[in-house]
């Protein structure tokens, strides 16, 4: 074997680790965006995704759990309320199953009202009207306070842009409490990241602030909020590792596998 | 015999050959070793303005400001009376504050190399560059006509004592509202994950509110919790008789999601 024809067999076994090389970069070319697709499949997906039996699970879960709290129900009651809930959890599994297929997914009602609702139909049968009342008293409360608290952080984003008086930041609340970008916020998520805080639309806008702050609010930069409701079930957020008690220990609801799998 | 002569020849010629190779490949990779460039960060001096303001330029930056300090004077305004003079030097003043900070950036914008720069330079420089920046960051996220600047004290030298006291109980009024908005949005995340009773809502809110000193105002850039949770680590011991033993490891849990923070 001659130099020349060792200088030969290296430069083909470098073509042949060349050929090698380019055909996985070739492969990896065509495979990684197709993992990359499938993510933005899932990641589409899952915004309008029916709930998934888990969450509804723990959803359930944690208003049992407050139920019981405010209700302070026997335990035969409770075993009742908890088998009935099971039952809806169900129904509702299918309900939405059937809207995704039929309805916009920002027209499905909130997994959250559907249970409490539920669950308030449960608590007037089951237990003497002043309970039942208390408890129906509790949700209005909770519902009022998520509101108060989203209007409160829509005034304090308009306040860091515009700065508004003590009674302009009253007014400023109750205006934006009325707005259906703050009703139908999901209050969890709406708190962590400034583009998830439901700023009205520059139109509401005219009717909030004074010209002055409009001027002020318009030549500044704002995020785009556009985020629908099915959020609630991204468990993407910091508080998704937060359970109520016996949520995660014994959970009431459902056993989860099964319902997925069904 | 000639013929194991030939074999040892030529196999003696092809490990000369081999060696010669692999004399001729070796010094050849250190070359290219050598002659690759070294990396290059590009950090332009737009990315270290964004770097200080949170992602605006200085000249948008300065522009936020300039809009604050009108704002601030129309704040001003509505809790007291000025005469169209006063509010020209607060104004000035203001301007002041805003040059002087701006001056003060670009004179540390200054101290620092911006371009292409090589890798293990930027390394070296970013951590020094970001810590010197750090308390001008902080001093313009909390505004730059507070306490201390010259529009605070061309205010206090301007307006009588009654004026001035009516001007400082109305920005602790806004800084009290703002920081209740605050302590409910935080109180619903809770509420959110351990839903709470009438009772136990307002027991949370009204602790905290009397309990601890209402902070600055937020620019909302950040996770807001992660500024309030360390308020309620404040008040502990107060909020934990509103909540059963179970419930009490739950708001334990909720308190820790400080420790998340990034800085």
């Amino acid at each position: 074997m001659t130099l020349s024809s060792h200088t030969r067999s290296l430069q083909a076994h470098s073509q042949k680790a060349l050929r090698i090389t380019t055909a996985i970069n070739l492969w990896l070319l065509v495979f990684f965006p197709c993992v990359h697709c499938n993510a933005q499949v899932r990641a589409v997906r899952g915004r309008v995704a029916v709930p998934l039996a888990t969450k509804m699970g723990e959803l359930a879960s944690r208003e049992l759990f407050f139920l019981k709290k405010v209700c302070n129900p026997s335990k035969s009651e409770y075993e009742t309320i908890t088998e009935a809930t099971r039952k809806h959890v169900k129904e509702m599994q299918d309900l939405y199953l059937e809207y995704s297929k039929t309805k916009e997914p920002k027209t499905w009602p909130r997994p959250e009202q559907l249970i409490t609702d539920h669950l308030q139909t449960l608590a007037d049968q089951t237990f003497a009207p002043q309970i039942a009342n208390a408890y129906r008293k509790e949700i209005t409360a909770r519902n009022e306070a998520n509101v108060a608290a989203v209007s409160s952080i829509v005034t304090n984003l308009i306040d860091s842009q515009v700065l508004l008086s003590p009674t302009e930041m009253d007014s400023v609340a109750s205006k934006v409490a009325a707005l259906e970008t703050t009703r139908e916020a999901t209050l969890p998520v709406a708190l962590f990241y400034r583009h998830m805080i439901p700023i009205p639309s520059p139109d509401s806008m005219s009717d909030i602030l004074t010209e002055r702050q409009l001027i002020l609010w318009k030549t500044q930069k704002h995020p785009n909020y556009n985020q629908p409701w099915v959020n609630y079930f991204n468990s993407n957020d910091f508080l998704s590792s937060i359970f109520a008690p016996g949520v995660k220990e014994e959970p009431n609801i459902p056993p989860p596998e099964k319902a997925e799998r069904k | 015999m000639p013929t194991l002569i030939s074999i040892f020849a030529s196999q003696l010629r092809t490990l000369l050959g081999m060696l010669i190779v692999c004399m001729h490949f070796a010094p050849n990779a250190d070359a290219q070793v050598a002659a690759q460039p070294a990396r290059v960060i590009n950090y332009s001096a737009e990315n270290f303005d964004r770097l200080c303001f949170r992602n605006m330029i200085a000249t948008a930056a300065r522009a936020k400001a300039d809009r604050m300090l009108n704002a601030k004077a129309a704040m001003t305004e509505s809790s007291v009376q000025l005469t169209h003079e006063q509010k020209a030097k607060l104004l000035l003043a203001g301007e002041v504050d805003i040059q002087r900070f701006f001056a003060a950036f670009e004179q540390l914008k200054s101290q620092w190399k911006f371009g292409s720069i090589p890798q293990h330079v930027f390394s070296a420089q970013f951590p020094k560059m970001r810590s010197a920046a750090l308390p001008l960051m902080e001093r313009y996220q909390k505004g730059l006509h507070g306490e201390g600047s010259l529009y605070h004290k061309a205010k206090l030298t301007m307006l009588t004592p009654t004026d001035f006291e009516t001007t400082q109980a109305f920005n602790h009024k806004r800084k009290q509202k703002l920081y209740l908005n605050l302590i409910r949005a935080t109180v619903a995340s809770l509420d959110s994950r351990l839903p709470l009773t009438i009772e136990q809502r307002e027991a949370v809110i009204n602790t905290i509110m009397e309990n601890t000193d209402p902070m600055e105002p937020l620019d909302y850039n950040e996770p807001m919790l992660f500024a309030v949770i360390p308020r309620l680590k404040e008040v502990e011991s107060q909020l934990q008789p509103y909540f059963s033993e179970q419930e009490w490891l739950v708001v334990k849990k909720f308190m820790a999601l400080a420790e998340l923070q990034k800085r």
